[in-house]
């Protein structure tokens, strides 16, 4: 699978998480890359290790972390979210993602070990993005996912 | 009347999951929370539970060890456990089931995929 194969994967399975998870919409215009210096993000990462090694990441701004939040949650647009509720709900998506993306990457009869998700600081926010990074939108909002093999 | 236990390092999916349960039209008389293996144990050692409903991938002690702890003692192994899980791998589910697990659910999970699931187990 080439870079470009895991990308369309990787951005399907992103979108099909975040409406049937969260209720988010992708806009269908990907965003062009833009530097990260000009967004406030939220980060996580998740290792797995088995069949193949790897790592899998996710930013997303703060409004989609709440929004994702309050939809989970079925709450009102003026509930407001806590950073704890930021964090799992961002680490959450990511496992979601990550374990739907090795099925349909290498099957179900392969066995993976899977970290725990961790935020990332901004100090370890990467100044450019890996070659299989995914630039999606949602209500104008980046959100960025990336996987290195 | 049932009590259930829900089992996730995610306080997000937990309070999902009893939303869901709530709107099952299941009886429940008490939901108990444990964000992973170990909170459940010590939960299972003090309450009456009809059904536990675990992750996997969890901090502290896995999902993988809390069904295997079940499995080997005699005064849990009859609880039924449904996994709920982002875990894919059919070899996995397999195993899951040798160790006594009645149902696998994948997230993202739909309400409707519970409560089918739910009722499955407990006959309603």
């Amino acid at each position: 699978m080439d870079n470009e194969e895991v990308k369309n994967l990787l951005c399907d399975i992103t979108v099909s998480v975040l409406e049937s998870a969260a209720f988010l919409f992708v806009d269908e215009e990907k965003m062009a890359p833009y530097s990260i210096n000009e967004i406030d993000f939220r980060g996580a990462r998740i290792q797995f290790s088995g069949f193949k090694d790897g790592r899998v990441f996710l930013w997303m701004t703060e409004e989609t972390a709440d929004d994702a939040a309050r939809n989970m949650l079925g709450l009102d647009d003026d509930y407001e979210v806590n950073e704890k509720q930021r964090d799992d709900v961002l680490m959450e998506i990511l496992n979601m993602i990550i374990g739907n993306l090795l099925t349909a990457m290498f099957g179900e009869n392969v066995i993976f070990k899977l970290s725990i998700p961790e935020k990332i600081n901004n100090e370890e926010t990467p100044e450019s993005f890996p070659d299989t990074t995914v630039f999606l939108s949602i209500d104008e909002h980046p959100l960025l996912i990336s996987i290195e093999l | 009347m049932y009590s259930v236990l829900i089992v996730d390092d995610s306080e997000i999916i937990r309070s999902v999951l009893q939303r869901t349960l709530s709107m099952a039209k299941i009886p429940l008389s008490n939901i108990y929370h444990a964000a992973n293996g170990q909170e459940a144990v010590d939960i299972l050692d003090n309450s009456w539970i009809d059904l536990v409903m675990t992750d996997l991938n969890m901090p502290v002690m896995s999902g993988f060890e809390l069904i295997d702890i079940m499995y080997k003692r005699n005064d849990l192994n009859l609880i039924p456990i449904i996994v709920i899980s982002t875990e894919g791998s059919a070899l996995r589910i397999d195993e899951l089931k040798d160790r006594g697990v009645k149902g696998y659910l994948r997230k993202p999970f739909t309400p409707e995929s519970i409560c089918t699931t739910l009722k499955q187990i407990f006959g309603e």
